[in-house]
């Protein structure tokens, strides 16, 4: 038995204190000086043998025990607790959804994090390079040459008052999609965006304003979520934005004769002007369904027909003016689209 | 020191986000945080035991059983929330050399022998910490320390030994 264990024996209760040093009674005799340097000397010895011998007993083992009882004290010492504390701690802990993560995501998510990591780093330590930046550019041009977009060439305008259902098919080639420029001027022009094919497809966007507004005239979006066409056609005679399928066609239109939307799933923007033109819808289908809904304001407001949910117009005195296409050429400039329109 | 399965369901509820389930392992813990949190700090326990249990709560999902008892763990964040509160009030406070209140020679008493604890090592001070603080007995405190009972025994032995030395020093 050492004096590891009886010291445990006493910890457990199975030894009282007078009975554990009188056991080891030349640890609680008087110290002196010398024996306590002595000890100091022999401390790592000791320390050193504990974990086979158990410690030296020469040591004054009744202040240890105080030593431990004053501890025990402590830790047994009354704690106040009431539960308000936890009802604050608890209004105060964020939500959290269950964690359902199976171990298998969890395993391989810092490893992915990890890769991903490396392969950015990678690219970023390869960009720093000119000759592989110059590499990057020109392959990244040939692409955009084989499939005909890109270019930085604006869109060719569109003739004043031409109808977008005019406009010739577009190309289902897949692109980023077209933003169509500004066109500014008596006449404004025509903005023709590119055809939208794929997820999550951009916008063609274009404001119009003149005395005879241009068509916007979206590209054909036949994605999930196409993107959407968005054009402001402001003057005598607004536009009109045209989508075939896809996202939602958003445009507002106004002018004298309020141009038209039209497409399958548009949402038409507002016409406003002195003979709304009208907002076409077509089928909305899907699990959400857009609406059709457009503004129409002016003197005649145009219509909405739709499919789906189309506000029935009120009746009409006269239908919508159509402007005719004016003599005067186009004077708009285009401004700096990206140039994959199809014209 | 309530066993360790039982315990070990309430954690896995609570890492589901079950407050109430949490809300036992909080009262389950409360007074082996406190006591610990009152001996290093003073005045601040209740503070020092939310903010262990809102730490926890925020990391228990990375929480995972390896036969340590909870509380080891909830110990370990323990240990860092104090430190960083010690770490404020040596900035901040400044303490007389001789205490004004009978109270305060206690809370001095106390404070002193923390300090003792935490110039103890790393190994020994834990000993120190979760048998008498803690409230975990030995062959828990092994099984925290991945060591045998027998190794934490003589730690123990050790700890105490300095601690009586650091004291005496003080004195």
């Amino acid at each position: 038995m050492t004096f590891l264990d009886d010291f445990a024996r006493w910890e457990s209760g199975a030894l009282t204190r007078e009975e554990l040093l009188a056991r080891y009674p030349q640890s609680d005799k008087n110290m002196t000086e010398k024996n306590r340097a002595e000890l100091t000397e022999k401390n790592q010895t000791e320390k050193n043998q504990t974990e086979k011998n158990g410690p030296s007993v020469d040591s004054e083992l009744a202040m240890i025990l105080d030593l431990h009882e004053r501890l025990t004290a402590i830790g047994s010492a009354p704690v106040p607790y009431h539960d308000s504390e936890w009802e604050a701690l608890r209004s105060a802990l964020p939500e959290r959804n269950a964690q359902k993560r199976s171990r298998v995501v969890h395993l391989i998510a810092r490893p992915l994090v990890a890769a991903s990591m490396v392969v950015g780093l990678s690219g970023v330590a390869a960009a720093a390079s000119p000759a592989v930046r110059e590499q990057v550019i020109t392959t990244w041009h040939r692409i955009e040459h084989a499939i005909g977009v890109g270019g930085g060439e604006p869109a060719a305008p569109l003739a004043p008052g031409t109808s977008p259902t005019d406009r010739p098919t577009r190309s289902a080639t897949p692109s980023p999609g077209g933003n169509g420029g500004d066109n500014h001027g008596q006449n404004g022009g025509g903005n023709s965006g590119g055809g939208n094919s794929g997820g999550n497809s951009g916008s063609n966007s274009g404001g119009n304003s003149g005395e005879n507004g241009g068509d916007n005239s979206g590209g054909d979006n036949s994605v999930e979520n196409g993107g959407g066409n968005s054009g402001d056609n402001s003057g005598e005679n607004g536009g009109g934005n045209s989508g075939e399928n896809g996202g939602g066609n958003s445009g507002g239109n106004s002018g004298e004769n309020g141009g038209g939307n039209s497409g399958e799933n548009n949402s038409g923007g507002n016409n406003s002007g002195e003979n709304g033109g009208g907002n076409s819808g077509g089928n909305n289908s899907g699990e959400n369904g857009g609406g059709n809904s457009g503004g129409n304001s002016g003197e005649n407001g145009g219509g909405n027909s739709g499919g789906n949910g189309g506000e029935d117009p009120p009746p009409t005195e006269e239908p919508p003016v159509e402007d005719p296409p004016t003599d005067i050429p186009g004077g708009g400039t285009n401004g700096p689209g990206n140039g994959n329109g199809v014209s | 020191m309530p066993s360790i399965d039982p315990i070990q369901r309430l954690v896995e509820r609570a890492r589901d986000g079950d407050k109430d389930a949490y809300g036992q392992i909080f009262r389950l813990h409360h007074d082996a945080i406190f006591r610990y949190a009152r001996l290093h700090v003073s005045g601040e326990a209740e503070d020092i035991v939310a903010e262990v249990f809102t730490r926890a709560w925020i990391q228990l999902p990375g929480y995972a059983y390896t036969g340590v008892p909870f509380v080891a763990w909830l110990y370990g964040i323990a240990r860092h929330v104090v430190g960083d509160q010690v770490r404020r009030q040596a900035r901040l406070e400044y303490r007389p050399t001789i205490p004004e209140t009978l109270e305060k020679w206690a809370e001095d008493d106390r404070l002193e022998l923390a300090e003792a604890i935490t110039k103890l090592p790393a190994e020994q001070r834990q000993v120190i910490e979760m048998k008498f603080l803690m409230d975990m007995r030995n062959p828990e405190v092994a099984d925290a320390l991945q060591t045998t009972t027998n190794a934490v025994n003589a730690r123990q032995w050790r700890a105490l030994t300095a601690l009586r030395d650091e004291l005496k020093d003080d004195e």
